[in-house]
């Protein structure tokens, strides 16, 4: 049964013209989202996963970045080609994006409700986003009136309070907070009506993550791209976040984009998984194959060189994949991953390997891993 | 076999001030009655979320923090109660090795007199002796002695921990806390570090207090291991056993959370709701009790009392009576 893709990613190329250089961070990706299925990107750090990401949410910043080639379809439409108001409307209403690091992409001056509707009112026109910053703004003007010391000011006093009451109670009447309301309700929130006017600093970790998730959800977004979502939360709240994922999945039918280093992550969540080396694909396919015959020698080192929790202690050493991840200015001539494999030939040394499809799954590798084979 | 260290009833309270007169108004207990004994040679965990106060147990022994109580018995002396010189000459028994690899070196230091620095400080060896011990000990660590003159910035992550590493190693200490030393390394640096720790234990017959939350690396390296769970230990168990066999509800909570690199084990897991308490106001009798199921379920009087860590057998101590 093939689902139908939403977004298709072809041979993109994102540089970084820097002044020591020019770097490479994607080269040459092309990867397909379907509708429905998670498609888990894993990697090292430096590897190009987030930055195909924002390429893909023309969130580059540019200069010193630069899209240099490639298309990115989504539903047939090259979000490359399309003018910035366009793209801007297509950013959290059909494509949204959850960070890493849910204390800075939240901003600390605002309630979380009014940060949540701010998207509903810009994408899908409910009115209300607005009207906490008039609160804002108008309750400061007369309260800091009021606070001059003169009694013919007492009356203004009276109005700062009343006028900030009945705007507080006129936002909370507006379609965009109940809807608000809504979303944090179904992220699990517990009693959301308060937490609405809560601000980033009074929630705990978790707690702002699943309000990046309601931001994120609140115009029921066909791919949702999590960029390290779970990385600063603990096991236990990142176990909560994961089956919140899930649920949230299956009840609108999104796609999720997950991007990650965590391979046990990525098992869990994975329909899809694109392994990426230095910008490049190295092995992309189904994930319950990947994990059980990972063909390219990276794959394979990544899973046999973390330590596991669900199998008995080894009293051998860890396999490891030596050396480092090559520096992006100086790449190595030949398959960028040579100087740490353990397959290496001269062949590889020499000429980049080109992506194969093997058994329906993508290979970037002269020497892959095949079952026969050691 | 004897302990090399042993901790009784250590305690850790950092004071919050409040009012006009900056008095105590409260205290974030970090670290609240904990003993456990390391013996020579071993490695034991200390896990738990953050917040539970592992990190500040570590420092609290190495008295980077003054312990608010307790005693810590290093090879048989109090290291609570040293002074000056005498404290000064047990330090070089113990080191420790940082979590975060770019914070926790001089940037302005060549690499060279970051790792020797410890041998300054102790007055052990002159210049030139010591330029020999420092390429001796980075040839060890798995770095080229050449980049002794280089600086910190001009390494990788791994690298840089290796460094750490090193620094800790100088003083040929017996005993190493190291506080999350894996977790800002990318994945395949992990394996790497983790293996010249092992070695590195072999080698210079090292005992470790090993604080992590990574579960995984956690049973790699450890001989027993601690789970903490707001300042206190709920479990302590040999390795193996705490995770073929927990018996704590939070740790069997953790356990379930962890998520595995292996598709094809797709696994129901109990969900831990709602996050950690404040270390502030601790919920009173078993800690844990805002969020085990055990309790939601079975209405244990798990509110009142105090919880222990009770011997099962088998060196396998839990603090839960009510759960096997």
């Amino acid at each position: 049964m093939e689902k139908e893709v939403i977004l298709d990613v072809k041979n993109l190329r994102t540089y970084f013209y820097t002044s020591d250089g020019v770097v490479p961070a994607v080269e040459d990706v092309s990867i397909q989202i379907h509708k429905g299925e998670t498609l888990g990107i894993v990697g090292e750090s430096g590897c190009g996963k987030s930055q195909t990401m924002l390429s893909v949410m023309r969130l580059i910043q540019e200069p010193p970045g630069k899209i240099v080639s490639g298309e990115i379809l989504f539903h047939g439409e090259n979000l490359l080609k399309i003018p910035v108001n366009k793209m801007r409307r297509i950013r959290g209403a059909n494509i949204s994006m959850i960070f890493q690091e849910p204390m800075t992409s939240l901003n600390p001056v605002y309630q979380v409700g009014d940060q949540i509707a701010e998207s509903l009112t810009l994408h899908q026109g409910l009115r209300g986003w607005d009207l906490g910053y008039r609160v804002k703004s108008w309750g400061m003007f007369w309260t800091w009136l009021g606070m001059l010391p003169f009694s013919f000011l007492a009356p203004v006093r009276e109005n700062a309070r009343n006028l900030k009451k009945k705007l507080s109670r006129l936002k909370v009447e507006t379609p965009a907070w109940q809807r608000t309301a809504e979303l944090l309700k179904d992220v699990g929130i517990s009693d959301a009506e308060r937490r609405l006017s809560n601000y980033p600093f009074e929630m705990s970790g978790g707690m702002r993550q699943r309000v990046m998730i309601a931001m994120a959800m609140s115009c029921n977004p066909e791919i949702l791209i999590a960029d390290e979502a779970t990385t600063a939360l603990d096991v236990t709240i990142q176990a909560q976040i994961l089956e919140l994922m899930k649920a949230l999945k299956r009840k609108y039918g999104m796609a999720i984009a997950l991007i990650t280093h965590n391979l046990a992550v990525v098992a869990e969540m994975s329909d899809n998984i694109a392994v990426m080396y230095a910008g490049k694909i190295v092995e992309y396919g189904d994930a319950m194959s990947l994990f059980k015959t990972p063909m390219h020698p990276y794959t394979w080192g990544l899973l046999h060189s973390i330590p596991r929790v669900d199998e008995p202690r080894t009293d051998g050493k860890l396999p490891t994949i030596e050396g480092m991840v090559p520096n992006p200015y100086n790449l190595p001539v030949g398959c960028k991953f040579h100087p740490r494999c353990f397959r290496a030939t001269q062949k590889c040394k020499e000429i980049e390997p080109t992506l194969d499809t093997v058994n329906g799954r993508q290979v970037r590798c002269w020497n892959m891993i095949t079952e026969g084979g050691n | 076999m004897k302990p090399l260290l042993e901790v009784k009833n250590l305690k850790k309270y950092f004071p919050i001030y409040g009012g006009v007169f900056s008095r105590v108004v409260a205290n974030v207990k970090a670290v609240d009655d904990v003993s456990f004994s390391i013996l020579d040679g071993e490695t034991l965990s200390l896990v738990g979320e953050s917040g539970s106060g592992k990190t500040t147990c570590g420092k609290s022994i190495l008295r980077l923090y003054n312990a608010t109580s307790g005693s810590v018995l290093f090879d048989g002396q109090d290291v609570m109660a040293m002074q000056g010189e005498r404290l000064r000459k047990m330090r070089r028994q113990m080191q420790l090795i940082f979590q975060d690899p770019y914070g926790s070196l001089n940037p302005r230091l060549p690499v060279g007199e970051i790792i020797g620095e410890p041998l300054v400080v102790h007055n052990l060896a002159t210049a030139k002796e010591r330029e020999e011990q420092v390429m001796e000990i980075m040839e060890i660590v798995g770095l080229r002695p050449e980049y002794l003159h280089r600086y910190p910035h001009e390494f990788s992550g791994g690298q840089r921990q290796r460094i750490g590493i090193a620094r800790a190693l100088i003083l040929q200490p017996k005993f190493i806390v190291c506080d999350e030393p894996v977790s800002a390394l990318d994945v395949s640096i992990q394996s790497q570090v983790i293996n010249l720790l092992q070695d590195l234990q072999e080698k210079f017959k090292l005992t470790y207090l090993f604080v992590a939350h990574d579960m995984a690396v956690v049973r790699h390296m450890s001989t027993r291991v601690a789970v903490m769970y707001l300042g206190k230990i709920v479990e302590l168990a040999p390795g193996e056993e705490l995770f073929t066999n927990p018996m704590h509800p939070y740790t069997k909570a953790l356990l379930d959370a962890v998520p595995i690199p292996d598709p094809e084990k797709k696994k129901q897991r109990s969900l831990l709701e709602g996050d950690i308490p404040s270390p502030i106001n601790p919920p009173r009798g078993c800690r844990f009790h805002t969020r085990c199921e055990y309790f939601a379920r079975n209405k244990f009087p798990c509110q009142e009392g105090n919880y222990d860590l009770v011997d099962v057998g088998g060196g396998h101590f839990t603090a839960c009576p009510y759960v096997k």
